[in-house]
């Protein structure tokens, strides 16, 4: 099997693990050395789906002990063809793309094979070649497999920027329902330890650097890597299990306040095994992904609250306004605000205005005022912010009633999503399904007869046989 | 011929031209104070449309006065504003030049601060060279993103690319650090540029005259990895998700041709002379 179809395997199996960022941590390059890092990130390319493609994100192995029901790598698939990378030919051939600046680094995660810890070793091993061998100054994304002891998530975590652990699903009753092997003391416990280290390798970095004492300082003989010092990330699965946005986001909130988060990401359920535990319908919830991400921007980098974007009476967003139009919509006793004075909070609350253009509104208004043709100028979303600013006294939504309904007319946009792929999510709710179980390209796969527009079908067909580590691993 | 006193009667408006480059930019706006004069448009040569009633004034570089300016400029306006200058002469847009030129009147003549002149982002002198700016520093994002490197006979790396305004100058710095342990060239067929980097520094070269570049053939393992990351390619997308538009959207079709794992689905724009094909 050469290279390309097992790399096509293995980053096939890969690919529902939604996180793909290289930021967080800048980190300047070194003579001698190869890579660096940007705390932005930089996408090398983007997928026909519009995601980008940042990392190399693929999977030491696709063989794993493990039967959740979602995942297309559980160990009842028989159909599914399973094959392993040895370490040295992973980092390798990280090495091999990132001198090509087709990627920025590497993203690792694992089926997993024989018990956590087995499969933790081998990641530490690829990641301590790329780092010691090669010398590797690009980015690494570690995901640290459930179960694993903590002296390993100890080593791995000095290896890599940032690790993950999935929380896979958003209730400890769902978990037990779709991911048996998993239980959520298995998924916390590990997120603990992580936040624990990071903070703790912080504090004693930040007191090597403060000079304390009368003498010259002593540098410690060897300088120790950071302990993932872009931090740790999250996803959960929405749409398998019954939970509301209102759960959903109440726990991320928990978890960037208590957890220390960096980003919790969400990934829209997608059929790819036939199981009677999981929806029959073949609907991707894309849309309502959306909206999430929209609620969980607010709470990053617009100070919201959870409360104030959902509550326990409407416990599912709005699909046709965004939550932050929404949120000014129940608050119109604080709108029209006048651009020239407002504080910058509050701008991050009109809807039409972003981070961006709040503070470019803040820069230019210390030079003059601003009015209408100043803030089209500035690049705002001057269409929907105009019902809820005055700019110099001067209201520009005249013409529609300054209240909920007829504003909110103004303020519904569908949400753009192509005019491709599956985004049934739109049918209305309560419209019957013709079909219970529907035939997609993916469950093909999962049962092994992948059909393939662009792949040679002979190659893919072969048998699987039985994955046995020692199959795998025979180095 | 006519005198340029002469001249100056019969036309109401002057237009000046420079060569294109930063430095002649600079020379120009230095020659609008000299000669007390407020140039309609200040153009590249290649680029400059006369209008009607206007003389065109062709500028020289003069290095000295470039420095003049740059010195002037980046002390009282400061580095951001300095650095959109750069951007403007770098710019394949129309009128990038004059928007440059602008933004200097109204900063020297009009401003209330010198030091706050690049900071009033709404004033309609401002606006134009800042929009630029962005334009710029996108198309230099693009860049980082899209170049690939492969790998030729002779451990020499080579990418090709095509951006829309001349971006390499500024790209240089990010690759020579990241990819200091390789010697590589990036030479753009847009603008007949190339950036070379040698293991120590980085250099500009004009290769104005493209047919004359003679590249060695590409190494073994090079074949094997576009294979391997064209096939990653094509399996980290997800079908049910699948929207070309988005896609289009964060990587414009015009750059397709020398992104590696765009070039098998254009056929008609294979790359002809590629070390690879």
């Amino acid at each position: 099997m050469d290279l390309a179809e097992k790399l096509g395997v293995l980053a096939d199996a890969a690919k529902y693990d939604v996180a793909c960022t290289s930021s967080g941590i800048d980190r300047d390059a070194q003579r001698g050395c190869l890579g660096s890092t940007t705390s932005a990130g930089i996408c090398h390319s983007f997928t026909a789906d519009g995601r980008c493609i940042t990392l190399l994100k693929v999977l030491m192995t696709n063989a794993c002990v493990y039967d959740c029901a979602y995942c297309v790598n559980r160990v009842s698939n028989e159909g599914v063809r399973r094959v392993a990378f040895k370490p040295r030919e992973l980092a390798d051939l990280t090495i091999g793309f990132y001198r090509r600046n087709y990627i920025e680094g590497l993203f690792l995660s694992s089926g997993v094979v024989r018990n956590p810890d087995f499969t933790t070793e081998l990641m530490i091993q690829t990641l301590e070649i790329l780092r010691f061998e090669h010398g590797f100054r690009g980015y690494i994304h570690a995901k640290a497999v459930p179960g694993t002891s903590p002296e390993l998530i100890d080593r791995l975590g000095h290896l890599a920027d940032r690790m993950s652990v999935n929380l896979e699903l958003p209730s400890q009753q769902s978990l037990a329902l779709l991911a048996p092997d998993k239980s959520r003391q298995d998924i916390l416990a590990p997120m603990r330890r992580i936040r624990e280290n990071i903070a703790e390798d912080r504090e004693v970095r930040a007191m090597m650097r403060r000079q304390t004492a009368y003498l010259a300082q002593t540098r410690p003989k060897r300088k120790t890597r950071a302990y993932a010092p872009a931090g740790q990330s999250t996803q959960m699965i929405v749409g398998a299990t019954p939970e509301s946005d209102f759960q959903i986001l109440k726990l991320s909130g928990a978890l960037y306040q208590h957890m220390g988060l960096k980003r919790v990401f969400f990934s829209a359920y997608l059929p790819v095994n036939d199981d009677v535990r999981l929806p029959s319908s073949d609907a991707v919830q894309l849309d309502r992904e959306h909206r999430l991400y929209q609620a969980d921007w607010l709470l990053r980098f617009y100070d919201f609250n959870v409360d104030e974007i959902i509550d326990a009476d409407h416990p599912f967003l709005d699909p046709y306004v965004d939550p932050k139009a929404n949120w000014a919509l129940n608050h119109l006793d604080l709108f029209p605000v006048e651009v020239n004075t407002a504080p910058y909070e509050m701008l991050l609350r009109v809807p039409g205005i972003g981070v961006k253009g709040a503070k470019l509104i803040m820069k230019a208004r210390r030079e003059r005022a601003l009015g209408e043709e100043e803030l089209r100028r500035l690049g705002v979303a001057y269409k929907r912010a105009r019902y809820f600013v005055t700019c110099n006294g001067r209201y520009g939504g005249v013409g529609v009633a300054f209240e909920r309904d007829a504003l909110r007319a103004r303020l519904m946009a569908p949400i753009e999503g192509g005019r491709h792929g599956r985004r049934s999510a739109r049918t209305c709710e309560g419209q019957l399904s013709l079909f219970e179980e529907v035939e997609t390209p993916e469950k093909a796969r999962a049962r092994g007869q992948a059909r393939r527009l662009d792949a040679a079908p002979a190659a893919l067909a072969e048998p699987a046989g039985p994955a046995t580590p020692e199959r795998l691993f025979a180095c | 011929m006519l005198a340029r006193g002469e001249q100056a009667e019969l036309f109401s408006e002057v237009a000046y031209a420079y060569d294109g480059s930063l430095e002649g930019l600079l020379s120009a706006i230095f020659a609008a104070y000299e000669r007390r004069e407020n140039p309609t448009d200040v153009e590249p040569r290649f680029r400059l449309q006369p209008r009607l009633d206007q003389r065109v004034s062709l500028i020289d570089v003069n290095l000295e006065h470039a420095e003049r300016v740059r010195a002037g400029l980046a002390g009282s306006c400061g580095p951001a504003a300095y650095s959109a200058m750069k951007a403007a002469a770098l710019c394949s847009e129309a009128g990038s030049g004059t928007a440059a030129y602008r933004f200097v009147r109204y900063a020297y003549d009009a401003a209330p601060s010198r030091r706050r002149a690049f900071s009033d982002v709404a004033h309609p002198d401002v606006a134009p060279l800042r929009r630029i700016w962005k334009r710029v520093g996108t198309e230099r994002e693009r860049m980082l993103q899209f170049v690939r490197f492969e790998e030729l006979e002779g451990g020499l790396w080579f990418a090709r690319c095509n951006p829309q305004d001349s971006v390499i100058p500024l790209v240089m710095d990010h690759f020579a650090s990241r990819f200091n342990t390789q010697a590589f060239v990036i030479y753009d067929e847009t603008h007949g540029v190339a950036g070379v980097y040698e293991g120590r520094d980085w250099y500009l070269v004009n290769v104005a005259d493209g047919g004359s570049l003679n590249i060695p053939p590409a190494t073994a393992r090079e074949a094997q990895m576009r294979a391997a990351w064209k096939a990653f390619y094509r399996s980290v997308s997800v079908e049910a998700r699948y929207n070309p538009e988005l896609r289009r959207h964060f990587m414009p079709k015009r750059l397709w041709r020398n992104i590696t794992e765009m070039q098998e689905d254009l056929p008609g724009l294979s790359r002809k002379g590629s070390p690879c094909a």
